[in-house]
């Protein structure tokens, strides 16, 4: 076991937690700052390589945070707390500028204009931008700084100190050794529950977001007592089928059309009604797909740009391989898998605006935060202002000590879950096993009876657990990583079964209560973990100038 | 239920690493080639003698200088290590690794010599005692790192010791030792020589001192070479250092300089542990099959100034290390692909959604 001691111990080195490296050392530049990436932190998070766009930006004169606010609350049926979003939004103009000093291109109109795009019901807050080593970029400037990664290692349980956080166990995926962290403050960064549901390619981490984002941070931060909500918010986007890579936005913002299979135009020129998509899928008129034929060549050659350098380079070898040409043929889009994710939906660890949780010392931004379908804009301003209170914090507090029993308890689970002798499950089976009852009972149409299925399996599983056969200390991380999905899983349904009444269209429809009550239900459902029970309370929707409640 | 999808190209692989290191999904692991594994430095000869063979010299010079910043003192010193391990050995002999080092670090001056690239000054302070292997070693590590650097040398200039014949070997050439000096100038580490330092003392004036005096074994170190305070040592002025010549004593110092670090920016002196397990470097485990069948090739004798002799002789090597799939997860990102130096590695799209 590696025993290691720092101030700040971010989980996950992605976009959020990479800014907040960087940030936490401008503003202090002794503060020692660690970071547990579980990939290695070059390429590691949902951005590997980099984005199109930065996905909100109130350019002052154009759009502003009230506006933001609007648009965001439209989009979400009203469950969105209002000071989060807003400082979002507030903040979004100075990251662009901020960004631009890295060297991030942001592509200008004929009039020196940022080239924006209309995603958002409001005003176009979504900017243009092109910049294939955005991660990369980001990464060698926190490293510059003295933030000192380690690579190949998730955290898996977090240590606390009579309520307040000391530091975090993480596990090595590659030798499967225990890393115990000693810390002032800790900042999970770790992503959305990406793996979910299964696909229906069938391929275990053919999905959307990174494959590695389990629900870790979620967890972490419930067993530590923190809450959280959104987890009815089972969200299925039409993706490009198979693939499931995304380009949506990226076609549509620039002409595109979403037609059904009656050549019906469902979208065109803006994303502004995703749920037709899925409404066409349940009505029968699916697949709908995406027809660029008509545009320019100079569109399809821009879209073409885009989708083979930018985000997800292997497009072009996916559509080369399928014979796909944008120019005669059209692209063909399925809502194939589900997912949790307070990037693109309402799924997170409850923050307020200064993105504290409901644990002192613990902070959460990005994916895995509850500000509402931030995106990367919120991901790296979140990842600021967590950075900007860590260090607050750890001025302020006295040095906490975690006490060595909880360690050890960590230590004695792994070492009984570190074998395969006399196992009979492997280990991608229980995950194909695992995601597939999640997608069978947790997911719309969703009705009382269904949660009740899925309560037999999730005892049965825990069950199962215990009889994996562990070969190595990569398949004892899968271990952990599906452990963690469970738990999302188990939040999702007692926060799907107690939230009666139908929201969001396709993401949360209930067969036995299908109508929206917003005399009852417009309010935030918050999981807890009380006495070893996951917990759901109504908390109310905060507006400007009032508390959010954690 | 799984589809393989990741293809590498053996003849072309350069075992490098950097496709299994920038893996986001830990899909990959590398097979060690024998040199690679027993260089106490950890230089990669496969990369170096596949890119010399195909004329590639300049990226041969950076895949070196990547692993040291000190290879003409390896190009003089040789590899013997690595030499003896290489899989040649039994099949016309082992490949003369230090001649192809040493036609780099004549033709290749301007990388082999290259100054390092050093982090965002740190505002810490480093004294480095002596200015042997050891001390150039953990001077250049230290200074990478951000932290200030000053190298005290008793004697008139830098290395006094190098310019000297050592135990059954020439004294390193001048020229190479001028180059070496130049670049530890040029990393902005700053050199006083002449002066008998007193390490004491100077533990008062830096945030931390290591001494690396090269005898006479007075430093009782505990681990990665902690002797008291802010105190290091390394190399063979550590009590019972078994250290034998300069690669061995520049090696060394690897990890002090590493306790060094981590005691500057405040961190525990066992932080960075040891990366081999911490990446899952795997050992050679055998030839390749394609090597099985390559007819036994004689070792070129030269002593690195005839380009195709050396070119001939890097064609040797039989390309033991290369990067194998092992958890079938990948997620077709590409970042192992962007990193490759030659392409080697494609990623075909799972069969599942292909």
């Amino acid at each position: 076991m590696q025993h290691l001691e720092t101030d700040l111990l971010i989980l996950g080195g992605g976009s959020a937690g990479c800014i907040a490296a960087m940030r936490a050392l401008q503003v202090n530049p002794a503060l020692r700052v660690t970071i547990f990436e579980k990939s290695d932190i070059t390429y590691g998070g949902s951005i590997a390589r980099g984005m199109d766009a930065l996905n909100i930006v109130a350019i002052p004169g154009r759009t502003d945070a009230q506006m933001y606010l609007e648009a965001v609350r439209e989009m979400s049926g009203g469950i969105v707390d209002a000071a989060p979003s807003h400082v979002m939004a507030e903040r979004s103009y100075a990251l662009l500028k901020e960004m631009e000093g890295w060297g991030v291109k942001f592509p200008v109109d004929e009039n020196g204009q940022y080239k924006t795009l209309k995603y958002h019901v409001k005003g176009e807050f979504q900017t243009a931008m092109d910049e294939p080593e955005l991660k990369a970029m980001l990464v060698k400037r926190a490293l510059d700084l003295g933030a000192r990664p380690v690579n190949r290692v998730m955290g898996i349980r977090l240590l606390t100190d009579g309520g307040r956080i000391a530091g975090a166990v993480g596990l090595n995926v590659r030798t499967g050794q225990l890393v115990v962290c000693r810390a002032k403050t800790v900042l999970i960064a770790s992503g959305g529950v990406s793996r979910f549901t299964l696909p229906n390619s069938g391929y275990l981490y053919g999905v959307y977001d990174y494959p590695g984002n389990t629900g870790d941070g979620f967890v972490l931060a419930l067993r530590a007592g923190a809450g959280v909500t959104g987890m009815e918010y089972t969200q299925r986007t039409a993706l490009i089928k198979d693939s499931n890579m995304p380009l949506l936005a990226i076609c549509v913002t620039r002409g595109a059309k979403v037609l059904d299979c009656e050549g019906t135009v469902l979208m065109e020129g803006e994303v502004n009604n995703i749920n037709a998509m899925n409404v066409a899928f349940t009505e029968g008129r699916g697949p709908v797909h995406i027809q660029l034929s008509h545009l320019p060549e100079e569109k399809i050659r821009e879209i073409e740009h885009i989708l083979f350098t930018t985000e997800r380079p292997v497009n072009e070898r996916f559509f080369g391989g399928r014979g796909i040409d944008f120019r005669k043929h059209d692209i063909e889009l399925w809502p194939t898998e589900y997912y949790l994710c307070g990037g693109h939906g309402l799924a997170g660890i409850r923050v307020n605006e200064r993105a504290e949780t409901a644990v002192p010392g613990l902070y959460a931004a990005g994916d895995v935060a509850s500000v509402a379908k931030q995106h990367l804009t919120g991901a790296f301003v979140f990842g600021e202002i967590a950075a900007e209170q860590a260090v607050k914090y750890c001025a302020e507090q006295p040095d906490t000590m975690f006490s060595e029993a909880d360690v050890e308890a960590v230590r004695a689970e792994h070492a009984e879950r570190f074998s395969a002798k006399g196992r009979d499950i492997e280990i991608h089976e229980f995950e194909r096993k695992v995601r597939r009852m999640v997608a069978d009972y947790l997911v719309s149409p969703k009705n009382e009876y269904k949660f009740s299925l899925w309560n037999y399996w999730s005892e049965t599983f825990a069950k199962d657990l215990r009889n994996v056969a562990v070969h190595s200390g990569h398949e004892l991380s899968k271990l952990y990583e599906i452990e963690n999905l469970l738990t999302c899983a188990d939040c999702s349904a007692v926060a799907g079964s107690f939230r009666k009444e139908s929201r969001w269209g396709e993401t949360h429809r209930r067969g036995d209560y299908p109508a929206r009550d917003d005399a009852n239900w417009k309010c935030h459902v918050v999981v807890k973990l009380k006495d070893g029970v996951l917990t759901p309370e109504k908390t109310p929707i905060s507006e400007l100038g009032e508390e959010v409640i954690l | 239920m799984f589809d393989s999808n990741i293809a590498i190209n053996t003849t072309t692989c350069l075992a490098c690493g950097n496709c299994v290191d920038r893996c986001i999904m830990d899909n990959l692991r590398v097979a060690l080639p024998p040199g690679r594994q027993t260089s106490p430095l950890g230089v990669n000869y496969q990369g170096i003698m596949r890119l010399v063979a195909a004329g590639r010299d300049e990226e041969a010079a950076r895949e070196l200088r990547r692993r040291t910043a000190f290879g003409g003192l390896l190009a003089a010193w040789g590899d013997e290590k690595a030499e003896r391990s290489c899989s040649r050995g039994h099949r016309g002999g082992s490949l003369a690794m230090g001649s192809v080092l040493k036609w780099l670090a004549s033709t290749q001056s301007a990388v082999v010599y290259s100054a390092p690239e050093v982090r965002h000054p740190s505002g810490k302070t480093a004294a480095v005692i002596g200015s042997g292997p050891a001390g150039l070693q953990a001077a250049m590590h230290i200074r990478e790192r951000g932290h200030a650097v000053t190298i005290f040398e008793a004697a008139g200039r830098l290395s006094p010791a190098l310019a000297e014949p050592s135990r059954g070997g020439d004294p390193i050439p001048q020229d190479v030792l001028e180059k070496t000096a130049a670049m530890i100038e040029a990393a902005g580490i700053t050199v006083v020589t002449g002066i008998k330092a007193d390490a004491s003392a100077l533990s008062a004036e830096f945030d931390a001192v290591i001494v690396c005096t090269g005898s006479g074994a007075e430093y009782e170190a505990g681990g990665y070479g902690h002797v008291s305070g802010n105190l290091f040592a390394a190399g063979s002025c550590v009590k019972g250092s078994a250290v034998r010549g300069g690669l061995q004593a520049m090696a060394s110092a690897l990890p002090a300089a590493r306790a060094v670090c981590s005691f500057l920016e405040g961190f525990e002196l066992d932080y960075e542990q040891d990366v081999r397990t911490a990446n899952g470097l795997e050992r050679f485990q055998g030839l390749p099959e394609s090597a099985e069948d390559l007819p036994d090739a004689p070792r070129i004798d030269t002593d690195g100034s005839d380009e195709a002799a050396v070119r001939a002789e890097a064609a040797r090597c039989l390309g033991c290390g290369r990067p194998v799939e092992r958890d079938m997860t990948c997620w077709y990102c590409l970042p192992c692909e962007v990193v490759c130096p030659v392409q080697a590695i494609r990623v075909r799209i799972p069969y599942l959604i292909r």
